[in-house]
């Protein structure tokens, strides 16, 4: 019984001491984090919606765990929509981020927030070259994964090599696009 | 004093946790695809077997035998969030890149097995340089690791480039296939030239 007695006492003591340690740690690592956060986020609404930082401000309009939009005020102008969404890639989910005007004409730039794609092959969708022609495509109509260079501003040329990658980026966009333009839609008639 | 010296050398060569004892391969495998994710696997790792082993060597005594293990990874989980949580808040890249390798050293053998091993049954000196020296072990064989997988599967060392434009990477060294081919190498290499010198 006594054996028993300090087996617990001494599981319980160093499981509160541990408690107490780590509560004590985030104290003042937890708020490092959010600022983490916060300054990669502002930093991806800067990179895809050309926001200016010290003029503009954003607010956020959805936020699910697969979905969230982004309005971009400028003075009282709504100077862009920025949108998150993600998918399922070749080995894991990509997770990304595009900036689109407020008229949904066109997309501004595009952003790979997340991904785990095949070196050299599928994790091509994060380098400059393919990121590049994702400007000033057409946010108001489905885009399609053409494998020759595009003709119009509807099509996305596809990575050789990385089918399966390629097709979820812009699956992911056009899943995304026909959701904002829905949600956003409903909120100005709403209004 | 040759005992104590002998406790913290033993880890380089003679009982390397990853080439002789063949402990904490998730770590080595998964982390080693370029030298930066190394140092950061080493750095934690370090701080978590030293802290451990420390705490451990001095609660030794009342910990009663039943709940040894229980109480161990209590204080090994402790340092081991303490580590991923400074890694969040001052160097979210890396703590990015390290992903879930960082909280899953509370199930490293080579930590584990150090307090059960040894802290456990050693005074506090003894166990902080035991400690200290498997995680100089440790790290030896991860930067080895990390150089030739990067060096060949990317042409750079810590990100700087060594091998000229007419070098093409050889990917698969990054991927997880390359991380076999480079440990089963290693290990060779290792097991050879021990047995070279424990004959000579």
């Amino acid at each position: 019984m006594k054996e028993s007695l300090r087996m617990i006492i001494v599981l319980t003591f160093f499981a509160a001491l541990s408690g107490g340690v780590l509560g004590w740690f985030n104290s003042f690592t937890e708020k490092r984090v959010e600022m983490n956060k916060l300054k990669e986020l502002q930093n991806s609404l800067k990179a895809v919606t050309e926001m200016d930082p010290k003029t503009d401000a954003y607010e956020n309009i959805v936020k699910e765990k697969d979905f969230e939009i982004y309005k971009i005020i400028s003075g009282t102008q709504v100077k862009a929509y920025a949108i998150v969404g993600e998918g399922n890639g070749y080995q894991d989910k990509i997770r990304l981020i595009f900036g689109v005007k407020p008229d949904f004409s066109e997309i501004i730039a595009l952003k790979v927030l997340e991904e785990k794609e095949t070196p050299g092959l599928g994790a091509k969708i994060e380098s400059p070259d393919y990121l590049a022609q994702w400007k000033g495509k057409g946010a108001n109509s489905k885009l399609e994964l053409v494998k020759t260079p595009p003709k119009t501003k509807y099509e996305v040329q596809a990575i050789s090599g990385a089918t399966i990658s390629s097709t979820t980026v812009v699956n992911i966009v056009n899943k995304s696009l026909e959701r904002a333009r829905r949600i956003i839609k409903e909120k100005e008639e709403g209004k | 004093m040759s005992r104590l010296w002998k406790e913290f050398i033993k880890g380089w060569w003679k009982e390397n946790p990853v080439f002789v004892m063949v402990l904490g391969m998730c770590p080595t495998l998964a982390v080693t695809n370029s030298v930066q994710n190394a140092i950061g696997m080493i750095g934690a790792v370090t701080f978590v077997l030293i802290g451990s082993s420390l705490i451990v060597s001095l609660i030794r005594k009342i910990v009663p035998n039943q709940v040894r293990i229980a109480t161990f990874i209590v204080v090994i989980a402790t340092f081991v969030t303490m580590a991923d949580r400074y890694l969040a808040a001052y160097y979210p890249e890396l703590s990015k890149a390290l992903g879930p390798y960082v909280p899953l050293i509370v199930v490293n053998c080579i930590i584990l097995g150090r307090q059960e091993a040894f802290a456990s049954k050693n005074g506090v000196i003894a166990s902080l340089l035991d400690a200290l020296g498997m995680s100089i072990g440790f790290g030896i064989a991860l930067m080895f690791m990390s150089s030739v997988r990067e060096i060949l599967g990317s042409g750079t060392w810590l990100g700087m480039k060594v091998l000229g434009s007419w070098y093409i990477p050889w990917q698969v060294m990054i991927l997880p296939a390359g991380a076999f081919f480079v440990y089963g190498f290693l290990y060779w290499g290792f097991r050879a030239i021990d047995k070279a010198f424990t004959k000579g």
